[in-house]
């Protein structure tokens, strides 16, 4: 289990989150038949939702050795499921009467120090009566999580593959089964796909997250998107944009710092046109517009641009390199950090 | 019904704009598809405020009780939802536990999840955008929620309903240049039109209108470790956030728009 810093976060930060996901589903749905792509039906937006960007994180930061208690369900063996004494003994390393011995505060320590999860997304936790009382009065039941994302919609109206496949694999539904079922293979053309999320210092006090864990998103989310969509239906998925915008003023954040990053309508293809990343341009003006309103109140900019995006400035379509000069002109020179997503795992 | 026994009339109140992609306020009354009312609930208005000014859980229900408060809700947004299908927990007997020491928040054994995980619909607010009028009798908590519009702060990050649903606070209205919060609210009578939610006693069905209905709680307190509602709203509503004819009736003025108090 790895060890924690205690240094606390003092910043509150804004993170905007591009990936794109070609030729697969970003998203199932699972009351559809065939878990077809979640689609907003009045805009035609793909939508992904928190839940799913989170598993990512999770099933990355337990490739990383990192402690995490809510589980991956799907990966989980269905014989042999631990009980939820057994998760918080697994993630803490502690036995019951290692745990009846230490005060309330001191198990809610640990358990924090070891389980990164619940440091950024929280969790309810309950456990058997005597579990419950060997952890004593002062472990709370519930951690709310200092790190939000919303819900996120694509830039565009996505097009389904008109091409189903049936998919010849026969999986039985349960074990013993002699017979098993078809399933269709439901996939979007490309969705170019946007997540918002804060990081809330003041939260982050009840989890203990640290500012070691807020600089370990920096990474985890590009190699997260990388790493954990290597399954059938999540293969061409790839992170093109991570901006961390970490504010100096107290209790300030900015709340649509998103909405200024766009498909630029005349440099790009048509929604329905748009197959890779070399059809689609960001327009970051609004963007860069508001960073530069609100540059009295924002300490760093860290960015990691994917090479191959193009970037619309003023009407002018540019690479990466540009748009980290422009973040450098809306908040100053010294306030931008490229961020080096592998440099510190090796 | 219950209703504010405030009178807002010669007082100040603060306005502010609330928004998001994405907003949840669950129904009550629905069992296993989580339906979202399609205004922002009253008790909900009291959490975003509590967020914004860092008030700890059940701490602030006093502060906005009918003699302590009044607020006006003004949908901004035509009503648009969509159905997000997630796999849930299961609610069968005994699958269910209290977690200790959490007011109103139940558990199920990992086993039971990893095994028997159900498909729920979860009914979301597209794009909602509410202005909200408030006038509080707790001097504190005004001038403190006065301050935070102004200088755009917030101490936990606001939602709209649920933790996914993140909010946008802004000062006054969305169009406003100044980062003025504080209005003064004056009486009108013979109203033909109010910008508000309406409460149901001033509504009037008329011909070739239409407007909709909702109930949502309005008012709670603290009952031990949990809370408790006291007091529903009644109220009519605009699905396509326009001002709802009324008959007639008096009501508030607030920034140049006609407000029923609640």
């Amino acid at each position: 289990m790895s060890e924690t810093d205690t240094t606390s976060v003092s910043n509150r930060s804004e993170i905007i989150f591009l990936y794109d996901a070609e030729d697969c589903n970003p998203n199932g749905n699972p009351l559809s038949a065939n878990n077809k792509p979640r689609i907003d039906e009045t805009t035609g937006q793909a939508v992904v939702t928190d839940v799913r960007l989170k598993r990512y994180l999770r099933d990355q930061l337990d490739d990383d050795d990192e402690g995490i208690y809510v589980r991956n369900p799907s990966k989980a063996p269905y014989d042999n499921v631990p009980t939820r004494d057994e998760l918080f003994q697994h993630v803490t390393g502690l036995d019951e009467d290692e745990v009846d011995e230490m005060d309330g505060e001191t198990v809610t320590d640990a358990f924090l120090t070891n389980a990164t999860d619940v440091r950024y997304f929280g969790a309810t936790c309950s456990f058997s009566e005597n579990f419950q009382k060997a952890l004593g009065e002062g472990f709370p039941g519930q951690f709310i999580g200092p790190v939000q994302f919303e819900h996120a919609r694509s830039l565009h109206t996505v097009a389904t593959k008109t091409e189903s496949k049936q998919l010849s694999t026969v999986v039985a539904s349960s074990e013993g089964d002699q017979q098993g079922t078809f399933a269709s293979d439901n996939r979007l053309e490309y969705a170019f796909i946007r997540f918002h999320g804060i990081v809330n210092e003041v939260a982050a006090e009840t989890t203990n997250l640290s500012s070691t864990d807020v600089e370990r998103l920096d990474s985890l989310m590009w190699r997260a998107l990388k790493n954990q969509t290597l399954t059938r239906s999540k293969a061409g998925h790839h992170p093109r944009l991570y901006l961390r915008v970490e504010y100096g003023t107290d209790e300030y954040h900015n709340g649509r710092l998103d909405d200024g990053i766009r498909l630029d309508e005349t440099a790009s293809k048509t929604d329905t046109e748009l197959r890779n990343i070399t059809d689609a341009v960001l327009n970051v003006d609004g963007f860069l517009t508001e960073l530069a309103n609100d540059a009295a109140h924002i300490e760093t900019v860290y960015v990691k641009a994917d090479r191959h995006i193009k970037v619309a400035v003023d009407g002018e379509v540019t690479g990466p390199d540009t748009l980290i000069m422009e973040l450098k002109a809306a908040v100053g020179e010294d306030a931008v950090t490229e961020i080096d997503v592998y440099g510190t795992s090796e | 019904m219950t209703h504010t026994s405030l009178n807002p009339v010669g007082r100040q109140c603060l306005s502010f704009t609330v928004s998001g992609q994405w907003a949840h306020f669950r129904r009550i009354d629905t069992t296993t598809d989580k339906q979202t009312y399609s205004v922002i609930p009253r008790t909900t208005v009291a959490g975003l405020i509590g967020a914004i000014l860092g008030k700890p859980r059940d701490s602030y229900y006093h502060l906005f009780a009918p003699d302590t408060s009044a607020i006006a809700i003004e949908p901004l947004e035509p009503v648009r939802t969509m159905q997000i299908p997630m796999l849930t927990l299961p609610t069968e007997k005994g699958d269910i536990k209290q977690a200790e020491h959490v007011s109103g928040k139940v558990v199920i054994d990992p086993a039971v999840i990893e095994e028997e995980r159900k498909r729920r619909t979860f009914e979301y607010l597209l794009d909602p955008a509410y202005r909200v009028d408030v006038i509080l009798e707790d001097t504190e908590t005004y001038e403190n929620l006065k301050t935070a519009l102004e200088t755009g702060t917030t101490v936990y990050t606001p939602a709209l309903g649920k933790t996914e649903c993140l909010a946008t606070v802004e000062c006054g209205s969305p169009d406003s240049e100044t980062a003025t919060a504080e209005f003064d609210v004056h009486q009108v009578t013979d109203v033909e039109r109010i910008d508000s939610i309406v409460p149901e006693s001033k509504l009037t069905p008329r011909p070739n209108t239409s407007y909709a209905m909702e109930r949502t709680p309005a008012y709670m307190e603290q009952d031990g470790a949990h809370r408790r509602t006291t007091g529903f709203l009644s109220y009519g509503y605009s699905p396509a956030a326009e001002p709802l004819p009324v008959q007639n009736v008096s009501a508030t003025t607030v920034d140049g728009r006609t407000v029923c108090f609640m």
